[in-house]
């Protein structure tokens, strides 16, 4: 990696440090939460570099926040990176089980596809009797290797999880995206045959986008599932699926700091506004999304201006 | 000595069309040939026989001595066969030189060399290279629908070069092309791929870059190879002239020898 | 065997209103190529404009079949003003990208129709009552049914007879089905595909809203009605084939026998059902039982 992307990460390590001791818990629980959303988002614009939009990926991460929840219950601990671990890797292994069947389908098909599994997982959730059903199953709040975090400290050490997450996902994936690996997932989704004829493995490259999202997803769930200390069915809904699409398509799919710009706009647009406009921020939302849909499809990680503000490329690039 | 390439009676139908009618031919390294024939006449075909793309009904295709008969374009690139399509096939929302430093990488690297930077010193070098002696350096920050139409030739073509191939294979590389490009067009293309040792087969409809880049012309018509030879023998034979070169040409011949 | 009665007539009435929603998103996709995941939202919308209309035009003295026809002018009115506003108005900007965009662009117009839904009626729930008492009960051995839900059936079979005559035998119709097997090549002979589009969905968001009016007494009419019901539709209508009008009423009848005979025999497992098959139509099938033929694309 080149230096200075290096020091911008670290960079944006010391940001997370001093919004950490900074900040007020009730700007950090937001906070927290954009960040948990965000990882989960990575994972879905990973797939779509490769053509296909995601409209299941609520099941990675309603299993790894299941999973999060399990761990007190299987571990007898309530350690919150053992949640992590396992909510991952539930993600993960889902994932690569799934992916040889769905990574087949194209289009409209592939969309329908994703959001029908997943909401196979949400009707069996909804009878598992074993995970609380219809009314869910609580999360104990979490300790970390042993420090068991009081007052204000609680929000705080969520915080600082879910900025030590999104760093180590996003320092990885923008990696990622800058490797030959991460070019042929845009490669892919741009022309498939010629990816063909220049002898790339297509199946095996789109399998494992997959898994990282799935990786990614359950990360994410997991993380929530320990801030908001409940999990249920819903969590596997189509709609959830589908609120990560929309952060997606305002972030577009070339910049891993675009996914971290929409992730916190979205989640500042729904805490305003639910406060002060409860019915219409949906209607801004659509809007802004007509809007992006119609002048950026690619998002706005795409947009001249801001990719230079971010990185430094060798002119329009991917 | 193994030959480069050896197609041998090989058949394609599609329902009622027969599209390759025992189809037998072989090149060695070194090669510069190309392919005419009306369209229709197989030639694509017969290219996406070689390629993997199609799987023939009957015969067999060997490069270099080794069955590739049953596998698959992916797997016949990375033996060495590179080819450029008909309609370009690119990348259209990268620009010139991603798309070549694409071609380079999702052919070169494998297993973990896939996890370096795609941007890496020794590809960029590689690929604007190419780019350089394809004269399309100009375009290096260009998206394809930003380029001419020759220029997207070229750069699909670049990419089938960035594979490295020892083969390469051209669909009509100057279709599209304006008549006045259509010879520096060729002239680099045949003259990069021969000094780095690579054999050419392209397909092609003029004829006068048919006689002045290709050493051996085959003719097809219905599926059949009807001719194989020297160019000049070739467009002597008199059923490639009635049949392929049609009937004005020789028209145009016999009066000039009158 | 009672129940085996029981569940096939119930599996028929849920059928038929599925039908009549999941008729009109299929037209949309075979003509428009277009996924409508807002179909849902139009639903809802077409039971609170009943609920409104429905509140406002009845007195207590008002006879109860009044309320069917304003059902039916709910649905008319939602039709007249969404349909063309969405696709001339939106829709149109986007024709031409690819399915995935027009699919995303619904998706938004899901946010807009569901945030106007919340402005215009408010998050409690509506309850349509009057029309539910306009036909007696219906007495099948020893089942005893409303007569309305029989009536769910006639309007089923009124839409797909309908549907039927129009696309086979109108010439407008024959228009429609040209489009769906090539809007490329019916442009190129004449025909004017921006008139066709305009019918096509405001005819879609009429079945869709008239669907809602007509099982607006038999449900809560609240936010979120919509949501669940697209999904089933999806079912229904890949199930049978995209853009087939026979294949949504097959694959109505499909997902209509397998609820109903899941909410009799194991009711838990009701909404899993659903979704399994879809899943094993799109895997084992996916152009789904009655795919309309679609001219080759070279």
């Amino acid at each position: 990696m080149m230096r200075a992307t290096i020091l911008k990460w670290l960079a944006a390590a010391m940001l997370a440090i001093v919004a950490g001791f900074g900040l007020p818990g009730w700007m950090l629980l937001p906070l927290s939460l954009a960040l948990a959303n965000a990882l989960v988002v990575l994972g879905l614009v990973t797939i779509i570099r490769t053509g296909g939009v995601s409209f299941g990926q609520a099941l990675y991460f309603a299993a790894g926040a299941y999973a999060a929840g399990q761990v007190s219950r299987l571990f007898n601990s309530a350690d919150a990176f053992a949640a992590i671990a396992l909510g991952g890797a539930t993600g993960l292994v889902i994932a690569a089980i799934l992916a040889p069947l769905l990574i087949r389908f194209r289009g409209i098909f592939f969309a329908m596809l994703t959001l029908a599994v997943s909401m196979v997982g949400y009707g069996f959730l909804l009878n598992a009797g074993w995970l609380g059903g219809s009314d869910g199953m609580s999360v104990p709040a979490p300790t970390y290797l042993g420090y068991a975090p009081q007052g204000v400290w609680v929000t705080r050490s969520q915080f600082f999880l879910c900025a030590a997450l999104a760093l180590a996902a996003g320092f990885g994936m923008m990696a990622l995206f800058r490797s030959s690996f991460g070019l042929a997932t845009l490669a892919i989704g741009q022309n498939e045959i010629r990816v063909e004829y220049l002898g790339g493995p297509i199946g095996t490259i789109m399998w494992i986008a997959f898994v990282i999202a799935g990786g990614l997803a359950g990360v994410g769930g997991a993380a929530v599932a320990l801030i908001i200390g409940h999990v249920e069915p819903e969590w596997m809904f189509w709609t959830r699926s589908g609120e990560f699409v929309l952060t997606a398509i305002v972030s577009g799919s070339t910049s891993v700091v675009a996914v971290f710009v929409a992730a916190l706009f979205m989640e500042a647009l729904h805490m305003f506004a639910t406060d002060m406009f409860p019915n219409m921020w949906r209607l801004a939302l659509g809007l802004i999304l007509l809007l992006i849909i119609f002048v950026a499809p690619d998002g706005l990680g795409s947009i001249r201006a801001f990719r230079r503000f971010t990185t430094k490329r060798l002119g329009p690039s991917p | 000595m193994t030959d480069l390439l050896s197609v041998s009676g090989v058949s394609k139908r599609f329902g009622a069309v027969v599209a390759a009618d025992a189809i037998s031919m072989s090149a060695g390294s070194g090669s510069l040939i190309s392919l005419i024939g009306a369209n229709g006449a197989g030639k694509t075909t017969f290219v996406n026989i070689v390629t993997g793309y199609l799987k023939p009904d009957e015969g067999m295709i060997a490069l270099g001595g080794q069955d590739i008969t049953k596998l698959t374009p992916r797997e016949i690139t990375r033996l060495g066969v590179g080819r450029s399509f008909q309609i370009p096939q690119l990348f259209s929302r990268l620009t010139a030189l991603h798309n070549v430093i694409a071609a380079i990488t999702i052919c070169g690297d494998r297993g973990w060399m896939r996890l370096a930077r795609s941007e890496r010193a020794d590809v960029l070098d590689r690929a604007r290279g190419l780019l350089d002696r394809l004269g399309l350096s100009q375009y290096q920050s260009h998206l394809p629908k930003g380029m001419p139409g020759g220029a997207r030739k070229l750069l699909d073509i670049a990419m089938a070069l960035g594979t490295d191939p020892r083969l390469l294979i051209l669909d009509e590389p100057t279709s599209g092309v304006s008549i006045d490009e259509k010879f520096s067009t060729m002239d680099t293309v045949i003259e990069t791929a021969r000094t780095e040792g690579r054999s050419i087969i392209f397909v092609e409809h003029d004829m006068e870059l048919v006689a002045r880049y290709s050493n051996r012309c085959i003719a097809f018509l219905d599926g059949r190879i009807i001719a194989d030879g020297t160019p000049a023998g070739v467009m002597d034979d008199p059923e490639v002239r009635s049949r392929v070169l049609g009937q004005a040409l020789g028209q145009a011949v016999d009066h000039a020898d009158a | 065997m009672e129940q085996v009665i029981a569940i096939l007539i119930d599996g028929v009435i849920y059928a038929s209103w599925l039908f009549v929603v999941a008729v009109g998103l299929t037209l949309i996709f075979g003509v428009m190529r277009i996924v409508n995941i807002a179909h849902g939202a139009i639903y809802a919308i077409g039971a609170y404009a009943t609920a409104t209309l429905v509140g406002l035009g009845l007195g207590d003295d008002a006879p109860p079949w009044l309320s069917l026809v304003l059902m039916v002018i709910a649905a008319a009115s939602v039709a007249a003003i969404i349909g063309p506003f969405l696709e001339r108005g939106v829709l149109r900007w986007f024709y031409g990208r690819d399915e995935m965009v027009l699919l995303l662009v619904t998706y938004a117009i899901l946010y807009i129709l569901d945030s106007l839904m919340l402005t215009v009626w408010g998050s409690s729930p509506y309850y349509v009552t009057a029309a539910y008492g306009v036909f007696d009960s219906v007495n099948i051995g020893s089942l005893s049914y409303v007569g309305y839900d029989f009536l769910l059936i006639a309007v089923a079979l009124a839409v797909g007879v309908g549907l039927h005559v129009y696309l086979a035998y109108t010439s407008r119709g024959k228009l429609l089905t040209a489009v769906i097997h090539s809007a490329e090549i019916s442009s190129a002979m004449g025909i004017r595909i921006n008139r066709i589009y305009m019918g096509t969905f405001t005819l879609g968001v009429f079945l869709a809203a008239l669907a809602g009016a007509l099982t607006s007494p038999m449900i809560s009419i609240q936010p979120g009605v919509g949501t669940n019901l697209i999904i089933i539709s999806f079912a229904v209508i890949i199930i049978g084939g995209l853009g087939s009008v026979y294949g949504a009423a097959v694959g109505a009848l499909i997902v209509g026998i397998c609820r109903s005979a899941a909410v009799h025999i194991a009711p838990e497992i009701e909404l899993f059902v659903i979704y399994m098959v879809m899943v094993a139509v799109l895997l084992v099938r996916p152009e789904g039982l009655f795919p309309p033929m679609r001219v080759r694309q070279i």
